[in-house]
């Protein structure tokens, strides 16, 4: 599991690589859990690179969105695999969250709401 | 038909990991399709987790896994020594609740029941949960293992 953070004009970027379950969870939790503490409110995480995720780190965003939906951050998730999207499908995830394809489309997304 | 695969795993942090390492060896043996292999690895993550967290256990407590394969169907099985606990009676979670309601209790093996062909929960002296999942003609990413992703990544 790798996690990597990055920000793109202010938009904090979380792309986690790898699988994204029981043992990997805590790990994106704590990653993502670090930069809502330290300010970030406009927030993408990007999946482009997970291999699959279960309900472990579905557990990881639910909690997030809430945590966002408090703090009236804003919360955008994209790059999902086809493993992903299942599971978020599966899960009735779907209307809980802004998704877009790429990352940059999620990046366009602060913009024009901005 | 190949030749099973069988661990005796301590229930304790690590035991999640553990199980997809025997797993991995298992789906690179059998050269299992990505489509299938995905979905194994989540279901095993959730079924692992769900010992860990209910089944009654002291120290040295362990658990078995077995892994098969008979033509196009791989079956996986997993034993605990817990009290009874059958996870196919537990509800399955709403799913269509909003944000603020929404709980991830139960999600795990509601996505057990989703991804795989079949689950069988049977009570012995143990707790023993056997999933299976057939493999289709021509898995992987073809036309014949779902539908690909049409969104096009630039």
């Amino acid at each position: 599991m790798q996690i990597q953070h990055s920000i793109h004009d202010g938009v904090t970027v979380i792309a986690p690589a790898g699988r994204i379950d029981t043992t990997t969870s805590p790990m994106v939790e704590e990653a993502v859990r670090r930069v809502v503490d330290s300010g970030a409110r406009d927030v993408v995480i990007n999946f482009a690179g997970a291999e699959y995720i279960s309900s472990a780190g579905l557990r990881v965003f639910l909690v997030l969105a809430k945590r966002m939906r408090d703090l009236k951050g804003r919360l955008v998730l994209c790059g999902m695999p086809e493993p992903v999207r299942q599971v978020f499908h599966l899960a009735g995830f779907m209307p809980l969250f802004l998704i877009e394809p790429s990352q940059d489309q999620a990046l366009a997304r602060f913009v024009t709401q901005a | 038909m190949s030749a099973g695969r069988h661990a005796h795993i301590p229930i304790a942090g690590t035991a999640a990991s553990q199980a997809a390492g025997m797993l991995d060896a298992f789906c690179a043996a059998e050269q299992l399709p990505d489509e299938v292999a995905w979905r194994l690895r989540v279901v095993l993550d959730e079924i692992v987790a769900n010992v860990v967290a209910y089944a009654n256990h002291g120290p040295g407590a362990t658990m078995d896994v077995w892994f098969s394969r008979d033509d196009d169907l791989v079956k996986i099985s997993v034993a605990d020594d817990g009290p009874a606990f059958d996870p196919l009676a537990r509800p399955l979670p709403n799913v269509t609740l909003p944000l603020e309601q929404r709980q991830v209790g139960g999600l795990g093996i509601a996505l057990v029941r989703s991804l795989m062909d079949d689950v069988q929960y049977e009570r012995t002296t143990r707790n023993i949960l056997t999933i299976r999942k057939r493999i289709e003609p021509g898995g992987g990413d073809g036309e014949a293992g779902g539908h690909a992703d049409p969104a096009q990544h630039s």
